[in-house]
């Protein structure tokens, strides 16, 4: 037996009525229903009805609506893979722009104590030797001059170092605002629009 | 499964397709339209699949068909499940030892 066009329509109204938007889908889904409703007919010698309602129970448990949102799921696939592989190259940057500018500062700080040591010590070598033999000023002599270039080009380097730790913690970041918290984001909304299709 | 069965046949329905599924598995094998439909229309919208309509006992019949792109996809998937097969096997193809 072969459904009729008011059989037909009234298959097509039931796709309408329960939501399904998208016309490709609804076109497989009547021509689906319809195909089961006439092997349960022609199988079991049941009447449009009951058979339709059999074939709806068999196809879609859940109604079609659920046909349209694994679609939506296996279609938006793609752009949250390509979001997953940014949101991880952006964390490993992240982390490895921290872990840098960690590793900055603390040669930074490192540098800036040894400087105050090294100073403290060669105030205290020139002190003693100026008390015992009566030399001349401190700053006077060329070792100490020498130092005293050294001690500012260490500190240079320090606050270079500085800098740089400073520019890597901003870097680290930019990253993280920019890769990781949008994809956090997209999938708790993504997990919130699918709960929320659920009900 | 879907590109197996569009290589063997030149074009098929989604019902079609579940019933082929389900007689050549001897009803071992039973695919749910929830799986079936969402799928041919995801390999359909990145090219895979091209769909035709035609009226048939009065409603609109789409009958699916691989693209030379699905083509290209279809004999090393299908490979590559034969090989899977293969080394399951291997693994479970003789009967353990009885002690």
């Amino acid at each position: 037996m072969i459904l009729n066009q008011t059989q037909i329509d009234s298959i097509s109204d039931y796709v309408l009525n329960e939501g399904v938007t998208d016309d490709l889908l609804k076109e497989d889904l009547i021509d689906h229903l319809s195909c089961k409703t006439e092997e349960i007919i022609n199988s079991k010698g049941l009447d449009f009805e009951t058979a339709f309602e059999m074939a709806k129970l068999k196809c879609s448990p859940n109604g079609p609506q659920e046909f349209e949102r694994d679609l939506k799921l296996l279609t938006t696939f793609k752009p949250n893979t390509i979001m997953r592989k940014i949101a991880f190259i952006g964390g490993y940057a992240s982390a490895l722009c921290f872990m840098l500018a960690v590793l900055f500062f603390a040669l930074s700080s490192l540098q800036l104590k040894k400087n105050e040591l090294r100073l403290r010590s060669v105030q205290m070598e020139y002190g003693l030797k100026q008390d015992s033999q009566g030399s001349p000023g401190l700053r006077g002599s060329l070792e100490y001059q020498d130092f005293e270039r050294q001690y500012h080009d260490a500190n240079a380097t320090s606050l270079s170092q500085y800098i740089m730790a400073e520019r890597l913690l901003i870097a680290c970041c930019i990253l993280f605002i920019t890769t990781i918290l949008p994809y956090q984001f997209y999938s708790k909304y993504r997990k919130g629009d699918l709960e929320l299709a659920q009900v | 499964m879907i590109l197996k069965l569009l290589s063997e046949k030149e074009r098929m329905y989604g019902y079609e397709m579940v019933q082929r599924v389900k007689e050549m598995s001897h009803e071992k094998i039973l695919i749910k339209e929830g799986s079936l439909y969402p799928t041919l229309h995801a390999l359909t919208k990145e090219g895979y699949l091209t769909t035709e309509s035609a009226l048939v006992n009065n409603r609109t019949r789409k009958y699916y068909s691989l693209t030379n792109k699905g083509k290209g996809l279809a004999a090393p998937a299908v490979d590559e499940l034969v090989d899977f097969q293969q080394t399951l096997k291997l693994i479970f193809g003789s009967k353990p030892a009885l002690s």
